[in-house]
């Protein structure tokens, strides 16, 4: 998969998780989730399971504990595609 | 010196947009035995996120004893009396309050509980600011900021907060969180 192409789909996954709508608009892959988006812990266990059953992967607890920006987010999705 | 945790949890704001979330949230989140506590509660939708509450603060708590570990939330295993919680070897204590649209959970280890206090937040506010402002008021003492120095590779870049008074550290352990509406905070006993 294209990373930019599973960059807009875990835009899509936040979207409604985020406390912080105006910094959608300038998203990268450094964004924060925790931060930049205010994401709190409870949704971020949302976001991990949008993750699994959009993509069809399983995260593991020691994965998931490593996602800490957008960029972390993409690359565990592709890591689990490829 | 008692170390402590906090969490408050917006009821109001917390919401899973399907059973079968709600389902899998739970797997993800709970152990076998608070499943079955669960499935055994009048008020699961309160009791899921005590428990949810009361592993956060621990978590918060074990970060400080180092090194930070995995955050597995199963990994933090609450009692049936919602007064322990276990993670690895260490076993600590746990205060579940319930009030109006929230939960908080304070978490210790050592033998004197700390105060807690959850305050709503005014729309607008800065929780982080409200939150550190509830700390000193709390803790009644002229003089109180409370500063949280950089710590790259801690989960949110930051060490825990920590109370000083004319230039130096208190020697209390302090929390702070925030959700949705409320702000909270744990003071370990002077």
């Amino acid at each position: 998969m294209e990373q930019n192409a599973v960059m807009g789909q875990v835009v899509e996954i936040l979207r409604p998780f985020v406390k912080n709508p105006s910094a959608l608009s300038t998203i990268s892959l450094e964004t924060s989730i925790l931060k930049d988006l205010h994401v709190n812990s409870a949704r971020l266990v949302d976001i991990v399971l949008e993750i699994e059953d959009k993509f069809g992967i399983s995260v593991s607890d020691d994965a998931a504990d490593q996602v800490k920006t957008v960029g972390d987010a993409v690359s565990l999705i592709l890591k689990n595609k490829a | 010196m008692t170390c402590v945790g906090n969490d408050v949890v917006d009821l109001d704001d917390a919401c899973h947009s399907s059973a079968h979330r709600r389902e899998r949230f739970e797997a993800r989140v709970c152990s076998a035995s608070e499943r079955a506590l669960l499935d055994a509660a009048a008020d699961r939708h309160a009791l899921v996120w005590a428990l949810f509450a009361a592993k956060e603060a621990a978590y918060k708590a074990v970060c400080k004893l180092g090194p930070r570990p995995v955050f597995a939330h199963r990994q933090f295993i609450v009692g049936a009396r919602l007064d322990t919680i276990d993670h690895g070897a260490r076993r600590f204590h746990v205060a579940v309050e319930g009030g109006a649209g929230f939960v908080h959970a304070l978490v210790w280890l050592g033998d004197a509980a700390p105060s807690g206090r959850v305050e709503r937040v005014e729309p607008g506010a800065d929780p982080s600011q409200a939150a550190r402002s509830l700390l000193i008021r709390s803790a009644g003492l002229e003089g109180l900021t409370v500063r949280r120095d950089p710590a790259p590779g801690s989960w949110d870049g930051y060490l825990p907060p920590r109370l000083w008074r004319h230039g130096s550290p208190l020697a209390r352990d302090v929390s702070l969180s925030h959700d949705g509406r409320f702000v909270a905070c744990a003071l370990a006993p002077a």
